[in-house]
């Protein structure tokens, strides 16, 4: 019973006790399950990928943190892990941990694996790409994948599958040529037939009988009027017949400049369908080269998305006043404030990691990984090597990002040694077998946006095979040189930003290839593109010559005007004045008809 | 559930004090107006064991207001986003913020501060209004059973059970 006299009940003190207790024992026997739970759960919304943990456990007492086989998997390709590590162990400062600070001195990742298939396919947590988009990048990305199909094709087979540009604009420029030539065929007929004229003809000739029985001053005036008339007819014709030459002029200029224009597409689509079917030996594109930078452009494209991804992370968190965001029903948002402890929010100082590299154990180590790099003031470096393992001589591989000034500078320097190359094909016209490659490179990129990078690949010791004996003379041809080689070398140059770069790719297998094949192939190559350019000819001879006969006919219309004109003139001529002495019209005709 | 509202109502008629049925309301509407599991939430639930109120009322009045929190979030974001990032206030923030408790207890957290601010500031009005309220509802309580002889004499057959 409560008394409503007493303000405290002491026993209150035990009860809390006891409460805090349950909860603090609930916490500490259920602790590694929440926050085993907590990082698949929050971690993979975060992620936008599915997070899995095998097994975690803390030890509140030593502070530290032991995980085991942590995969993230990769949220484009649901079978693949993105990266797994086998163990991972470290220690944490509890007394920051209260301040809501992850301090790790000292960390061990074990069995780091990138890009590993995935027992089950994982869980989508973002919409899923379009499967042509995604097809697309798989046929691209498959190393030296692009089909090589070196068989030349019949020119005939080609043009009954291709469009031809120049037939379909001939087609729309013919109609309009026609609609051209009709309209003025029409305006001629009905503003100049032949029975205007006749009719003109016949008044002159009525006029010049009708002088003949002129007997009054009334007759002669109204004679006189008459003839004013029809010469105000004929030069208002001749004016008309000015105005129509003017215009149709215009339109046969119009007309030659869609015929000039429609000539020189056979040729256009010569080009396009030589690019496409024809072999370029000119050593600019390269076979080798376009058989590399596909891929290439794939994987560069593919590390521009991640390092994209993990950006963000390294920022320094901003100074300025934060905006208020959309938040989430019951989350709330998160105010930063200045704090007077020097270290950041999360910062792994050391770490230690061992990395399967073409099926070798590397070591490495990273130092300064942290969410606020400018207040911790060392960039974030990363370093592995290896050597005289079963798969290369000597690996090493340096990675630098350095956000502790206002332009971030991020920098990769890697260096293979004999690389032991395993078999890779190069589509359909041989594989490389064997060989040792040394691989150099350095990519910079400054303030996130400017790249520039450059690998060198030297491949010795390379031994060339052909999968199959081919019935195509050229992948004969083709394997038969690279059979011959046994050392070469690959150089990319990749400069600009993420969104546009340039990736120039050179090896002297191009240049061994094109001389070799250039060889037995030259006359081929002419003899199909001699073969496709007179068939492109003869396909558009017929539709070309029917376009240019419209505009043949435009001209003769405007010939047709011309003599109108001087007809019409002729007629004025008999009636009109005499411009050379600046005589009247009217007094000229009068004179001339009568008798006095 | 229709236990608690019996011990509601009993609370209400009971020989209680007026505050320890308004205190009950108040800490439940903090425990459930915040985010349940808060630092804060702890004081309250340790004040709330120490001081003699009546603890139903504050579970009752808890899972009350628990129910409107979830419409009151935005109204809360906007009031601790506001008190969080007043200029006036930064250098206060600052320091306040450089103990790691106030950290732990998420106070820096927009919901956290705006619905702890709202409860805080309306805790003392409402305390003294439920006061007012508890009274006038036995005054009415009183004279109705007053009215009935039986229920007057059940009433006092109920006390002496109680006391005997």
């Amino acid at each position: 019973m409560k008394s409503a006299g007493k303000k405290f009940r002491v026993q209150g003190i035990a009860v809390f006790v006891v409460v805090t207790g349950l909860i603090a024992v609930f916490f500490v026997m259920f602790l590694d399950g929440i926050i085993k739970d907590t990082l698949e759960d929050q971690g993979s919304r975060i992620m936008e990928s599915q997070i899995d943990v095998g097994s975690l456990s803390t030890s509140l007492l030593s502070q530290a943190v032991d995980i085991g086989n942590l995969q993230i998997a990769n949220a484009d390709k649901l079978e693949e892990n993105l990266v797994q590590f086998g163990r991972i162990k470290f220690d944490f400062d509890g007394g920051r941990a209260l301040s809501k600070k992850v301090i790790i001195d000292d960390m061990t990742l074990d069995g780091l694996l990138l890009n590993q298939k995935r027992r089950v396919p994982a869980k989508p947590y973002k919409p899923a790409r379009e499967e042509s988009e995604k097809k697309s990048e798989e046929d691209s990305s498959t190393p030296f994948g692009i089909p090589l199909d070196l068989d030349f094709k019949n020119p005939k087979d080609i043009i009954k599958n291709e469009k031809l540009e120049t037939l379909e604009v001939i087609k729309k420029t013919k109609g309009d040529l026609k609609a051209l030539e009709d309209k003025w065929k029409a305006e001629i007929d009905k503003n100049f037939s032949k029975k205007s004229l006749a009719q003109i003809k016949q008044r002159i000739k009525n006029i010049k009988t009708k002088s003949k029985n002129l007997k009054s001053l009334e007759a002669i005036q109204s004679f006189a009027e008459e003839i004013e008339a029809l010469d105000k007819d004929i030069e208002a014709r001749i004016e008309a017949i000015h105005k129509f030459q003017r215009e149709l002029e215009a339109d046969i200029r119009k007309a030659e400049k869609l015929l000039a224009h429609i000539t020189t597409l056979p040729e256009k689509d010569f080009e396009r369908l030589k690019k496409k079917y024809s072999l370029d030996l000119t050593g600019q594109t390269g076979l080798i080269s376009q058989m590399v930078s596909g891929p290439l452009k794939t994987k560069i494209d593919k590390a521009w998305a991640y390092y994209k991804q993990i950006s963000p992370y390294l920022k320094s968190p901003s100074d300025t006043k934060p905006e208020p965001k959309k938040i989430e029903r019951s989350k709330g948002q998160l105010i930063k404030f200045p704090s007077p402890d020097p270290f950041p929010d999360f910062l792994i100082r050391r770490a230690k990691l061992s990395m399967n590299v073409w099926e070798q154990d590397v070591k490495g180590s990273f130092e300064g990984l942290t969410s606020d790099p400018k207040k911790y003031g060392k960039p974030f470096v990363l370093n592995f090597s290896g050597d005289q393992t079963e798969a290369f001589k000597q690996f090493s591989m340096k990675l630098m990002l350095d956000r502790t000034r206002v332009e971030a500078a991020d920098f990769l320097e890697a260096k293979v040694g004999s690389l032991k190359i395993k078999p890779v094909p190069l589509g359909k016209l041989a594989a490389l077998s064997q060989g040792l490659a040394d691989i150099n490179g350095t990519i910079k990129i400054q303030n996130e946006q400017n790249l520039k990078g450059n690998f060198t690949v030297k491949v010795h010791s390379a031994s060339f095979t052909q999968p199959e004996a081919s019935a195509n003379e050229f992948s004969r041809i083709v394997g038969k040189v690279l059979k011959s080689i046994n050392r070469f070398y690959v150089k990319a140059v990749i400069r600009g930003t993420p969104d546009q770069y340039t990736l120039d790719v050179k090896t002297d297998l191009d240049k061994i290839l094109e001389k070799s094949i250039s060889k037995v192939f030259d006359q081929r190559i002419k003899k199909f593109e001699n073969d496709l350019h007179k068939l492109i000819e003869s396909k558009t001879a017929g539709p070309l010559s029917e376009a240019n006969h419209s505009v043949a006919e435009l001209l003769n219309l405007e010939k047709n005007l011309k003599a109108e004109e001087a007809t019409s003139n002729d007629l004025l001529g008999q009636t009109g004045p005499d411009t050379s002495q600046g005589k009247d019209p009217v007094g000229n005709l009068l004179k001339e008809l009568l008798p006095f | 559930m229709l236990s608690r509202i019996i011990k509601v109502l009993k609370a209400l008629n009971s020989n209680e004090a007026p505050w320890q049925i308004s205190l009950g309301i108040i800490f439940g509407s903090i425990l459930g107006l915040t985010p349940l599991f808060s630092l804060h939430n702890l004081v309250i639930l340790f004040l709330a064991l120490i001081i003699n109120m009546n603890i139903s009322i504050m579970v009752i009045s808890c899972a009350l207001f628990s129910l409107i929190a979830y419409v009151l979030d935005p109204l809360f974001h906007q009031i601790g986003f506001a008190v969080l990032t007043s200029e006036g206030l930064h250098e206060f923030w600052t320091q306040f913020f450089s103990c790691p408790v106030f950290l732990m207890a998420n106070l820096n957290n927009t919901i956290v501060m705006g619905s702890l601010i709202a409860t805080l500031a309306a805790a003392a009005p409402l305390f003294f209004l439920f006061n007012v309220l508890v009274v006038k509802y036995r005054n009415v309580y009183n004279a109705f059973i007053g009215r009935f002889p039986l229920l007057k004499f059940l009433k006092v057959l109920d006390l002496y059970e109680k006391h005997s």
